[in-house]
């Protein structure tokens, strides 16, 4: 069967030559039959005669020979794409607007399958990613779901699981880098256990990873790819060359290829067990900062994985009783849904918008081809009458209609092309996969394959429409009939009222986001980040070991920069508002019965200098700020955030009361009561929130911010020279003004806004046009018929109401089946929305109105040109 | 019609292979003639049925065709069976006379007399 397939597909290739042949062979047969009946003593004439009806016909028979010798299907698609050019060639305008549109929609759903194929299916570059899973602590009590592990919970997961090939795990912390005498630099490093790169399925790409007897003690490194191709132009030579990582010696012992989202670091270390600037007991006792993966034997579940680690969870309690960590419960989760994480709604919510993007797209070009096709009736007649049956009528439709979605691919696959970047820039700072999105195989795959069934169900209904034909009148009446095209006049308006619906579903899904965005803006953030200059630091710990040497240094550097020229005010802080960074600490009130360390709540714990709150205008409500005597030796104070003060201390607050705080249970009073502040998002205050002087809560790495009197963005090189006054080997990271810290914080709601927004106008502008087709194909058709009522006297302002009242009804339809399903939709959005309710009012009519208005214009233009005819030429027409 | 009988459908390509496996190559006249012949003049063949054939066998390579000269000093097109086609005729053959032999059999039952 596959043989003959193949040699018929082969004939199909060549057909003149067999024709030729079969000719001569056929003739051959009769010549002979017919010779036989003149040596039977017939007549020659009568023989040829009689052997040519005998034979049969032979015209029919060569057909049939030919449909059985090729493969007619191929013969006739072809000869149907040839005509399907040949017709787009001759009418280049419809051509044009229908593979635009088309094209619009195309594209959209291209870029939307790129983003979505690095999302879900980009293999990272590394092996089998599918059976990594990220290790998480859960403290299912106070509802923190994403917790690391402790050096003895890693510990002891590792000596006893049985689920994977192996585990690994890493932390990232900020490093400073000397490459070779150099400015210093400051780069993402990663403190890592001798078996994580290799457990993640890396590659080295240069030198080898870390051995097993490498994790203690030794002084080697692996360079992350991109320092290594910035910094070192991809050099292997740089395996066996010294860097100095926070003032130690490292020697390069390889290269490390660029991992996915924050699994990336710049310069890799072991001693994974030791944290800088924490002390061994507090790292034993449940200092929870390893984040592990771990790679899944062949044939484990990650449901099984999960029961053994609920078995070494409570081991691990019953073995550790004291830690903090010992009641968490683990899980572990597929590394690409970790990598997701909560991309995932918008992410839907984008592929739903572009897909009914493409079905207003697909309405506009199904609404031309009804026209073109239902126009060509008196061709189809023709051929009907000539024998052409009705399937090979709707194949050369269908072949039209998959042209247009075929060109319109490769314009849409052009479109998104173009587009991507820009897209990718937008998604760089809150898609832990932007940089994996770009169109690849699958990704045109998957477009090609859309257009197919784009191409299919467009031109399914007109293809119907156009090939039912009957032959007597359409022939007689020269085409002249509107009779049928009555039929797909109703069909043209039930498109418009679907891409209306769809239009106004996308519009008011835009709309809902829109105003969110809004009102997430809007907020009142507790904080005033106007002119406000930000940048990180980060004190190596060889050259500052202790407490003491920090806060001499953070004092001095806020006030070298207080006394600056151009600055307003200055101070630092470990953990600047919406800027990413945060850190939780237990606490309790120190009154009455104290629950045990693990059963204790986290609260954000920020260290600040004196004067942060007057430099960031957050107003103390009660008692005081921080002063230079709040040193180590002095009591231990806290301010709390007004919300905290109310929840742990009731009417009568906190001022003036204790609490214990952190994992060493350290007892201070509570001086101050400061405003509270939208520390992690804009959408909401924090409930509890603890502000400790940097002086008693030491950080190596803390943020400066400073309120300059001009353009905060202008103040680094200023900032840089401050800073070389009091130590030259210290780089500033993450420079950035607290404005743009806040605008991050919104980046991905302003995404979808615009992403989403732009798939709207989109749809609203296709429907226009779309809905403008119908009413101007409605005038045209029925010009005579208002020639005839102007003719009776009809005023112009009838001829305008009669053609309005035939277009807006679909519109109306229109607007209240998408109203409708907007509200049905309504629940999928709603994660995405901030104190917006998806049946929000002023969101629904005001993208009503403004569906209402963009329609009744595309309607008014061509009632307008209704009533301009000029009933006499109207009526010769006829 | 003719009252010659028409060949049953799929029995022609077994007469087929058939007669060129006996015969040698033949041109399509030659076939028709030459089953026409062994039948007896009890059947004919239909031009229209029989070319289909020939090109079916063709394309899964059963026969093999080749441009000869005809008998008449004609351009030709003479068909030869294959090793492919001596199998397939083999088949058919075995299983032709299975069903042959069974139709035989209910053929000789008697009847019950009444």
């Amino acid at each position: 069967m596959m043989r003959r397939t193949w040699r018929r597909l082969l004939n199909t290739l060549s057909p003149r030559d067999r024709d030729a042949d079969m000719a001569d062979e056929l003739q051959l047969h009769i010549d002979l039959m017919a010779e036989e009946q003149i040596r039977r003593g017939v007549p020659r004439e009568d023989a040829y005669r009689q052997a040519r009806i005998k034979f049969g016909n032979l015209e029919s028979m060569k057909e049939r020979y030919r449909d059985q010798r090729g493969l007619p299907a191929v013969e006739t698609a072809a000869t149907d794409l040839r005509y399907a050019v040949r017709l787009m060639w001759r009418n280049p305008g419809f051509a044009a607007v229908a593979i635009l549109s088309l094209a619009i929609g195309i594209g959209a759903n291209t870029a939307i399958f790129s983003v979505l194929n690095a999302a879900f299916f980009a293999p990272y570059g590394i092996e089998e990613p599918e059976r990594l899973v990220r290790l998480w602590g859960q403290d299912l009590k106070r509802n923190i779901l994403q917790l690391g592990f402790s050096v003895p919970k890693y510990e002891l997961i590792r000596d006893h699981q049985t689920s994977f090939e192996s585990i690994g795990a890493m932390s990232g912390l900020s490093r400073t880098l000397l490459l070779n005498g150099t400015e210093p630099i400051q780069v993402n490093g990663a403190l890592s256990t001798s078996s994580f790169l290799d457990t993640f399925g890396a590659t080295p790409l240069a030198g080898r990873f870390f051995r097993g007897d490498e994790e203690h003690g030794a002084t080697v490194a692996v360079i992350g790819e991109r320092l290594w191709r910035d910094r070192f132009a991809g050099d292997p030579s740089v395996i066996g060359r010294g860097v100095t990582v926070d003032g130690v010696v490292y020697t390069v012992i390889g290269v490390a290829q660029a991992l996915p989202a924050f699994w990336d670091a710049d310069i890799w270390t072991t001693n994974p067990f030791e944290y800088p600037g924490v002390a061994q007991d507090a790292i034993r006792r449940g200092f929870s900062y390893l984040q592990p993966i771990g790679r899944l034997k062949r044939g484990v579940t990650e449901e099984q994985a999960r029961r053994e680690l609920d078995v070494l969870a409570r081991q691990f309690a019953a073995q550790y009783p004291g830690n903090a960590d010992a009641e968490w419960t683990l899980t572990a989760i597929p590394l690409r849904d970790d990598i997701v994480g909560t991309a995932r709604s918008s992410l839907l919510t984008l592929m739903a918008a572009v897909g009914l993007l493409l079905v207003v797209a697909c309405a506009n070009v199904a609404n031309l081809l009804l026209v073109r096709f239902t126009g060509r009736r008196q061709e189809i007649g023709l051929r009907a009458a000539l024998g052409a049956s009705r399937a090979r009528i709707i194949r050369q439709f269908m072949a039209e209609s998959l042209l247009l979605s075929m060109a319109a691919a490769a314009a849409g696959a052009l479109l998104a092309y173009w587009t991507l970047p820009a897209l990718v820039t937008l998604a760089q700072n809150n898609l832990a996969f932007a940089s994996d999105i770009r169109i690849s195989v699958p990704v045109l795959a998957a477009t090609m394959l859309l257009a197919l069934g784009v191409g299919v169900i467009m031109g399914a209904y007109p293809a119907m429409q156009g090939s039912r034909s009957d032959i007597v009148s359409v022939l007689r009446d020269g085409g002249r009939t509107i009779a049928g095209a009555q039929g797909s006049h109703r069909a043209r308006r039930l498109i418009v009222t679907a891409q209306v619906a769809v239009s106004l579903v996308l519009l008011i899904g835009a709309g809902l986001l829109i105003a969110s965005f809004d009102r997430l803006r809007s907020q009142p953030a507790g904080f005033d980040s106007e002119r406000i200059f930000v940048a990180g630091l980060n004190l190596p710990s060889s050259r500052y070991p202790d407490l003491d040497s920090h806060s001499r240094f953070w004092l001095r550097l806020a006030s070298e920069l207080s006394n600056t020229a151009g600055v307003e005010r200055a101070a630092l802080s470990a953990a600047p508002p919406l800027s990413g960074a945060f850190a939780r600490s237990p606490y309790a009130l120190s009154e009455g019965a104290v629950p045990p360390l693990n059963e204790r709540p986290l609260g954000l714990t920020t260290s600040v200098t004196p004067g942060y709150f007057a430099t960031m205008h957050i107003p103390l409500l009660a008692g005081r700020d921080f002063t230079e005597a709040d040193d180590a030796r002095a009591p231990r104070v806290a301010i709390v955030s007004r919300a905290t003060s109310r929840k742990l201390g009731g009417d009568q607050g906190l001022l003036g009361r204790r609490i214990i705080m952190g994992a060493s249970g350290e007892v201070m009073e509570v001086v101050g009561v400061v405003e509270d502040v939208r520390t992690q998002s804009l959408a909401a205050t924090s409930e509890v929130e603890f502000y400790r002087p940097v002086q008693q809560r030491g950080r190596p790495f803390m943020q400066m911010m400073v309120k300059t009197t001009g353009d905060p963005a202008a103040f680094e090189a200023t900032a840089r020279r401050v800073l070389s006054t009091l130590d030259a080997t210290l780089p500033l990271t993450g420079v950035t003004t607290h404005e743009r810290l806040v605008a991050q914080s919104l980046a991905q709601q302003r995404l979808m806004f615009v992403m989403l927004g732009a798939f709207a106008v989109l749809a609203v502008v296709l429907s226009s046009v779309g809905i403008y087709g119908v009413v101007a194909s409605y005038v045209g058709q029925r010009t005579p018929e208002l020639g005839v009522r102007m003719a009776l006297g009809a005023s112009r302002m009838q001829v305008i109401a009669i053609v309005l009242g035939q277009s807006l009804v679909p519109v109306g339809a229109g607007l209240l089946v998408g109203l409708f399903g907007a509200m049905a939709l309504g629940r999928f959005v709603q994660d995405l929305l901030f104190e917006t309710s998806p049946l929000d009012p002023i969101g629904l009519s005001a993208a009503v109105m403004l569906l209402t208005l963009v329609a009744s214009i595309a309607c008014v233009v061509p009632a307008r040109r209704a009533a301009l005819i000029d009933p006499v030429t109207a009526l010769r027409g006829e | 019609m003719s009252d010659k009988t028409d060949v049953w459908q799929g029995t022609l390509a077994l007469m087929v292979l058939k007669t060129l496996a006996a015969m040698g190559p033949q041109h399509g006249f030659g076939i028709a003639r030459r089953i026409e012949q062994t039948s007896d003049n009890v059947l004919s063949i239909n031009q229209g049925t029989l070319y289909p054939v020939l090109l079916r066998l063709e394309q899964d390579g059963a026969i093999a065709a080749q441009w000869g000269v005809s008998e008449n000093n004609r351009r030709a097109k003479f068909y030869r069976i294959t090793r492919a086609g001596q199998k397939q005729l083999d088949a058919e053959v075995t299983q032709w006379a299975q069903a042959a032999d069974i139709v035989a059999r209910f053929v000789a039952l008697k009847d019950r007399k009444a």
